[in-house]
C-alpha cells in the first residue's frame, strides 16, 4: 500500500493499473480516467415491496445517486463504468421517480459512460434502460460483475459486497469495504440499502488471491486500510 | 371491605354450598365480592397478595355461572378468556381447574391455547369453542384477526387477566389493551377481572380493565391486606462489606450457612452474569453437596424445565436465579428467599420474598445481602420502604404506535374496519385515550404504504380502503406475515453456546454439548481467548461458527476475563433512591447501619460534605495525573449514564478535555487532562451552566441519533410494527437479497423523512426504556439552586466506590471512526517494520 498524502491520494496497482479508492466505494483508474462503480442496487426498495409486501422507505435510489453525483464532482472523470447490478431488478429502469430519471440522466450525459450487466439486471432495455455490455478491459485487466474463478488473472469486480469486522477495545465494527489482493479487487456494494458478506467468508478464496490480501474499509469521509489479521468472521 | 360489596356465603348455588362445606372451608369475602361484582357485570380489579387464593376467585364466578346454564349445546362462542402471561401458568391453571370441576360434577370443557398448542387442535377450538380458554395475550391477538372471531367471542361473559402488575406497565400490556377494547364490541356484556399483586397506582390498573371516554372511568376495586408481616433481615456479615463491586463474595459462606439451615431458599440475583457467579461460589463451598441449582434466561429451555421440575418434587436444598423466577407458578415449598445485590424497588423485592411461604397465614422469611456499602444503604432504604407499603412499579406506557400499527394491521386481517368506528374503539383503551386522530390516521397510513412523503407505493397499498369505507387488506400475504410477526416481545438475538474444538487449520471440528444461549451483542464483542463464565463454569471462546458459540473448558482455576457483572438490568426506582438520601442526610438514623458503613460514612463528614436531602453534592480531586468531576444523583445508572454523556459533551466543548466517565446507581465521574477544579472555583457560574436543564435539547438530540441505542429501539419498533419480520430463534438469517436491514433503514429515513412515524415511536421508546429521560428531566430541575461544591486535595469516600469502577473505556461521539483510526495505525505499524 502506498499513500501519497496521509490516506486521501492512497492507491494500488493491479498489474500497470494504477486504482485509487474513493471513501464512496468508487474507485477511480487516473490513466483513463475512469470511475468505477458497483452495486448500485437502484430501486430495491420498491422492488421488495412489491415482491414480499414490506414498504421499506422509497428514498434508496435517490441517496444513492447523489452520493454518486458527489464522488463524479470530487473526480471528474472522462469515463463512468458501472461494474452492474445497477438495477436491483429488470423492470427497476421503469419503476424509478422522475426526478432521479432526470438525475441519472444528466450523470451519464457529462461522461463517457458504460453499463456492465449483473446478475440482477442482466437487461434493462425492456423497461427502457441502457443497454449494457458482460465485461470491459483496461489495459491488462479485466473488470466484470462477477469474477472468473481465475486467481491469477487480473480482475476487478463487484458482486459480493464486501464488508469487514472488527473489533476494537471491545466494540465491533463492521463497515463496506474494498478487498483487495495482489491480482484482484472487489468494490463494496454503494447501494444505500445494501446488505454485506464479511471478507473472510470462504466463497472469496476461489475468486481472490490469497497473495496480499487487505481490506480497506470506508469511513465517513476517509478510508481505513486493515490488514487480515486485524479482521473477524461474522456468524 | 365493606359489607354490602360483600356476597354472603349462601347466594352461591347448593352444589358450592355443599362442596365448601365438605371440605371444611368457607369462601373468602373477597372470593364472594368479585363473585357479586361479576354476576352484576361490573369490571373488578382484586389486588392480593400471593397465598390469598385469587386464582379461585378469579374463576368462582365463571364456574358459578356456567354451573346455572342451560343451553350447553347451542354455544359456538366461549365463555371465559383467561390471560396469563406466561405458557406455563395457563397450563397449571388448567390443572388446578380440573379438581372443583369434577369434585362439582361440571359439565364445563376448559383448554389452553399457547404458542405449542398444535395446528389442528387449534382448528378444533375455532370449530367448537371451549367453555373457559386459558391463553396468552399474543393468542388473544390472534384469535381476534381470524375469520371467526366474531363467533368465536360473541357470547363471552367474563375476561380474567393474571398478573396484571405484570403485563399492563409494558407494551405487551398496551396490545392487550387493544384487544380489549375489541373484545368489548365483540361482546358488549362482558365483566373483566383483573388479578394484580400490590401496585403503586391503583387507578391505572383500574382504568385499564374499564372502557373511557371522555372522563376517566374505574373499575371497583377488592383489596385484600396482607395480614402477616414478612420477616426481613439484612446480613450482617462478619467480613467487613467491601466498598464497590456487585459480587457479594465476602458473604458466600453466611449464604451457603442459611442455605443449610433452612428447606428450601430462592436466591434472587439481578443479572445472568452475577447468577453464575453466585452459583459457582456456592458450590466452591459445598462441602455437604447439597442440592443447589441455577435458573436464569439464558439457559437452555430444557435445563430450566429440569431444574423447575426437581424444584416442584422437592429435589432442591436452592436455586440460584434471576428475574426468570420473578413470577409464575409456586414450585416447591420455599421457606426462605434471599436477595444478593441491590433490591433496586421495593415492589419487586415485596414480589420475590411473596415467593417464600405461599401460605397465608404463615410470614414470609427473606435474608437481603448487600454486596456493598452503597447497597446496604439501598437494602436498609428498602426495608424502609416495604415498612411503610410504599410501592414503586412502573407506570404504564402509553400510545406507543408500533404496538398500535400492529393491531390496526391485525384488524384489518380481521375482515375491515372503518376508520373512524376503529379509532373510537381504540381510544376507549386506556393507554391510548389521549391519542389524537391525527396520529391515528399517519399510523393507518403507515400500515397501508409505509407512511413516506413520497409516495412511491400507493398503487400497491399493504391496505385498501373500499367505496363502503371498509379498509381492508389488499394481499393474502400480509395477513400471513401478521400471523408469523404478532407480538411485541423481541428476544434479543441470542447464539447458542457449546463445546466444540478447532482443529490446526482453524476449522471447526467437533461440536459438543449444547451449554445454552448468550445475546448477540455480547458474542459479537468476545476474542477468541477470552474467558467468561457461563452455565456455571469458566469456558474460554474459540471461535463463532455459522450458529454457535464455540467454547472450551478453560484452565482450572482460571479468573474470567470478561467482567462478571454488566450492570443491574433493573435501575434504582426513584422512591428508594429518594430513601437512600434520607438516609445519608441523617447521621443519627446511620446507627441502623452495619459499622463500616457507617465509620464511611463518618469519614466522608470529616474530608468532604455529607449532602442534605436537597442537596446535590458535586467533587473535585485530582488523583493519578487526572482530574475527577464527581457528582451524586442517585437517580440510577440509566439516567447518570445519559448525564455523563451529555456532560462529557459539555466539557468538551468548554476544552477541558474530557477522557471519560463511569457511572453506578448512585452517581457519576467524570475524568479530564484539565483541572476543572480550578476552573470551576474561578467562575462559580460554571457548574450550574454545565448542568442547566436545556442539556437535554439540542446535544442529546445530536448524541441521540448516531447512538446504537436509537438504532436497537428502532429495530425494536420496525419489527412490532410489520415493517421488518421477526427472526425466529434458530432461524438463519433470510435470503439476503430479500431483507434489509433496520440499521440501512434507519440510516435512510433520517435522512429523508425525520418525522417519520417509526422514528417518533423509537425516540419514545429509548427515551422511556433505555435513557430514562423524564427522570433525568425531574432530577435536573430538582438539583438547579441546590448544588454544593467541594475541590478536595484528594479523593473522598464515597467517591471511592464509583473510582473502583473505572475500567472499561467509554467511547462517545466520533468514538468508531476514531477506534478504526487506530487499528490502522497498528497495522501500518506492523506492515512497515
Amino acid at each position: 500500500m502506498t499513500s501519497d498524502s496521509k490516506n486521501d491520494k492512497s492507491y494500488f496497482t493491479l498489474g500497470d493499473l494504477r486504482l485509487e479508492p474513493d471513501y464512496s466505494g468508487a474507485l477511480y483508474a487516473p490513466d483513463f480516467e475512469a470511475l468505477i462503480v458497483a452495486d448500485l442496487h437502484f430501486e430495491k426498495a420498491s422492488t421488495l415491496y412489491e415482491r414480499t409486501g414490506s414498504a421499506y422507505p422509497p428514498f434508496d435510489t435517490h441517496d444513492t445517486l447523489l452520493r454518486l453525483e458527489d464522488t463524479i464532482n470530487r473526480h471528474r472523470p472522462k469515463r463512468l463504468i458501472f461494474l452492474g447490478d445497477t438495477w436491483h431488478d429488470e423492470f427497476g429502469f421503469a419503476r424509478m421517480q422522475s426526478a432521479d430519471h432526470q438525475l441519472i440522466k444528466v450523470l451519464i450525459t457529462r461522461t463517457e459512460t458504460v453499463f456492465v450487466s449483473g446478475n440482477h439486471d442482466e437487461s434493462a432495455v425492456g423497461s427502457g434502460g441502457p443497454a449494457m455490455i458482460s465485461e470491459i478491459k483496461l489495459g491488462d485487466v479485466v473488470l466484470r460483475h462477477e469474477p472468473q474463478e481465475d486467481t491469477n488473472r487480473y480482475q476487478i469486480c463487484g458482486h459480493f459486497h464486501p464488508v469487514a469486522k472488527l473489533i476494537q477495545k471491545g466494540r465491533a465494527i463492521r463497515r463496506r469495504c474494498f478487498f483487495i489482493s495482489d491480482r484482484q479487487c472487489i468494490l463494496p456494494a454503494m447501494g444505500t440499502l445494501t446488505g454485506g458478506l464479511n471478507c473472510l467468508d470462504p466463497v472469496y478464496d476461489r475468486f481472490i488471491s490469497r497473495e496480499n490480501r487487505r481490506a480497506i474499509l470506508l469511513g465517513r469521509h476517509r478510508l481505513f486500510h486493515l490488514g487480515m489479521k486485524t479482521l473477524l468472521p461474522d456468524r | 371491605m365493606t359489607s354490602d360489596t360483600a356476597a354472603n356465603f349462601f347466594d352461591l348455588p347448593d352444589p358450592f354450598v355443599k362442596w365448601f362445606t365438605k371440605r371444611g372451608w368457607s369462601p373468602h369475602p373477597h372470593q364472594l365480592a368479585l363473585l357479586k361484582n361479576t354476576q352484576e357485570q361490573k369490571n373488578t380489579l382484586l389486588i392480593a397478595p400471593t397465598g390469598a387464593g385469587k386464582t379461585l376467585a378469579g374463576f368462582l364466578p365463571s364456574l358459578v355461572d356456567l354451573s346455572t346454564r342451560k343451553d350447553r349445546k347451542k354455544s359456538k362462542s366461549i365463555h371465559t378468556l383467561y390471560i396469563s402471561p406466561l405458557k406455563a401458568l395457563a397450563v397449571d391453571i388448567e390443572r388446578n381447574l380440573e379438581f372443583p370441576i369434577r369434585d362439582l360434577g361440571l359439565d364445563i370443557r376448559v383448554e389452553t391455547r399457547t404458542g405449542d398448542t398444535p395446528t389442528a387442535k387449534r382448528a378444533r377450538q375455532v370449530q367448537r369453542p371451549p367453555d373457559i380458554l386459558l391463553t396468552t395475550p399474543e393468542q388473544v391477538s390472534l384469535l381476534l384477526a381470524h375469520r371467526e372471531a366474531t363467533n368465536f367471542f360473541a357470547n363471552l361473559k367474563i375476561i380474567i387477566i393474571d398478573e396484571l402488575h405484570a403485563i399492563a406497565p409494558t407494551k405487551r400490556g398496551e396490545l392487550l389493551s387493544l384487544a380489549l377494547a375489541r373484545l368489548r364490541q365483540h361482546a358488549p356484556g362482558l365483566a373483566t377481572i383483573g388479578l394484580s399483586a400490590t401496585v403503586r397506582n391503583k387507578d391505572e390498573l383500574r382504568s385499564y380493565l374499564v372502557a373511557q371516554d371522555n372522563e376517566e372511568k374505574l373499575a371497583e376495586l377488592i383489596e385484600v391486606e396482607e395480614r402477616i408481616k414478612p420477616q426481613i433481615q439484612i446480613l450482617k456479615s462478619n467480613t467487613k462489606l467491601p466498598l464497590a463491586g456487585h459480587t457479594a463474595l465476602s458473604s458466600m459462606i453466611e449464604i451457603y450457612e442459611a442455605i443449610v439451615a433452612h428447606h428450601m431458599c430462592l436466591v434472587f440475583v439481578n443479572t445472568r452474569m452475577q447468577a453464575e457467579f453466585v452459583f459457582q461460589a456456592l458450590w466452591k463451598l459445598n462441602e455437604k453437596a447439597i442440592p443447589i441449582a441455577l435458573h436464569h434466561g439464558s439457559l437452555d429451555k430444557g435445563q430450566r424445565r429440569k431444574v423447575e421440575a426437581a424444584m416442584a418434587e422437592e429435589k432442591l436444598r436452592a436455586i440460584v436465579c434471576t428475574a426468570t423466577l420473578d413470577l409464575g407458578i409456586d414450585w416447591g415449598d420455599v421457606d426462605l428467599v434471599i436477595n444478593v445485590g441491590a433490591p433496586k424497588g421495593s415492589s419487586r423485592l415485596m414480589q420475590r420474598i411473596g415467593r417464600s411461604n405461599h401460605r397465608f397465614d404463615q410470614p414470609s422469611e427473606a435474608l437481603l445481602v448487600p454486596a456493598n456499602r452503597f447497597e446496604s444503604l439501598e437494602c436498609q432504604a428498602a426495608l424502609g420502604a416495604i415498612d411503610d407499603k410504599e410501592q414503586d412499579t412502573a407506570s404504564l406506557r402509553i400510545e406507543s404506535l408500533d404496538v398500535l400499527a400492529q393491531h390496526i394491521l391485525g384488524m384489518a386481517c380481521a375482515g375491515g374496519f372503518n376508520a373512524d368506528d376503529l379509532y373510537r374503539e381504540i381510544t376507549s383503551a386506556y393507554p391510548y385515550r389521549k391519542l389524537a386522530r391525527l396520529t391515528f390516521d399517519s399510523v393507518l397510513d403507515f400500515v397501508a404504504t409505509g407512511g413516506y412523503a413520497l409516495r412511491a407505493y400507493d398503487n400497491f397499498a399493504r391496505l385498501k380502503c373500499g367505496r363502503d369505507t371498509i379498509w381492508r387488506i389488499s394481499h393474502a400475504q400480509a395477513a400471513l406475515r401478521y400471523r408469523m410477526n404478532v407480538g411485541t416481545i423481541i428476544e434479543s438475538t441470542m447464539v447458542t453456546v457449546r463445546f466444540g474444538k478447532l482443529s490446526q487449520t482453524g476449522q471447526i471440528r467437533s461440536s459438543g454439548r449444547k451449554l445454552g444461549q448468550i445475546e448477540d451483542y455480547f458474542a459479537e464483542n468476545l476474542t477468541p481467548g477470552d474467558t467468561f463464565l457461563f452455565g456455571g463454569e469458566v469456558v474460554k471462546f474459540e471461535a463463532l461458527s455459522a450458529n454457535d458459540v464455540i467454547v472450551s473448558r478453560a484452565a482450572q482455576k482460571t479468573i474470567p476475563k470478561i467482567p462478571v457483572y454488566s450492570g443491574g438490568r433493573f435501575p434504582l426506582s426513584t422512591y428508594l433512591a429518594k430513601r437512600v438520601r434520607e438516609i445519608i442526610a441523617k447521621p443519627q438514623s446511620w446507627a441502623k447501619l452495619p459499622f463500616e458503613v457507617s465509620e464511611w460514612l463518618t469519614w466522608q463528614k470529616d474530608k468532604s460534605i455529607i449532602p442534605k436531602q436537597d442537596q446535590f453534592l458535586v467533587e473535585c480531586f485530582p488523583e493519578k495525573g487526572k482530574h475527577y468531576l464527581v457528582l451524586y444523583p442517585f437517580e440510577g445508572r440509566l439516567a447518570h449514564q445519559t448525564l455523563g454523556i451529555l456532560l462529557t459533551k459539555r466539557l468538551e466543548r468548554l476544552s477541558l478535555k474530557p477522557l471519560g466517565f463511569v457511572c453506578n446507581d448512585y452517581g457519576l465521574a467524570i475524568w479530564a487532562v484539565d483541572d476543572i477544579g480550578t476552573a470551576i472555583e474561578k467562575q462559580p457560574k460554571l457548574l450550574s451552566d454545565l448542568l442547566a436543564e436545556d442539556m437535554l435539547g439540542d446535544d442529546l438530540e445530536a448524541w441521540l441519533e448516531e447512538s446504537s441505542i436509537m438504532r436497537r429501539a428502532f429495530r425494536n419498533c420496525a419489527i412490532i410494527s410489520g415493517l421488518v419480520e421477526k427472526q425466529l430463534p434458530g432461524e438463519r438469517r433470510k435470503t439476503r437479497s430479500l431483507t434489509i436491514s433496520s440499521d440501512l433503514i434507519y440510516d435512510v429515513l433520517r435522512r429523508y423523512q425525520p418525522d417519520h412515524i417509526l422514528l417518533k415511536a423509537a425516540r419514545a421508546d429509548a427515551a422511556y426504556e433505555m435513557l430514562d429521560l423524564s427522570r433525568l428531566n425531574e432530577t435536573l430541575g430538582r438539583l438547579s439552586g441546590h448544588i454544593i461544591f467541594k475541590k478536595l486535595e484528594k479523593l473522598s469516600p464515597l467517591s471511592i466506590a464509583m473510582i473502583l469502577e473505572i475500567g472499561r473505556e467509554t467511547v462517545y461521539g466520533d468514538g468508531v471512526e476514531a477506534l478504526l483510526a487506530e487499528a490502522e495505525a497498528e497495522y501500518l505499524a506492523e506492515a512497515l517494520s
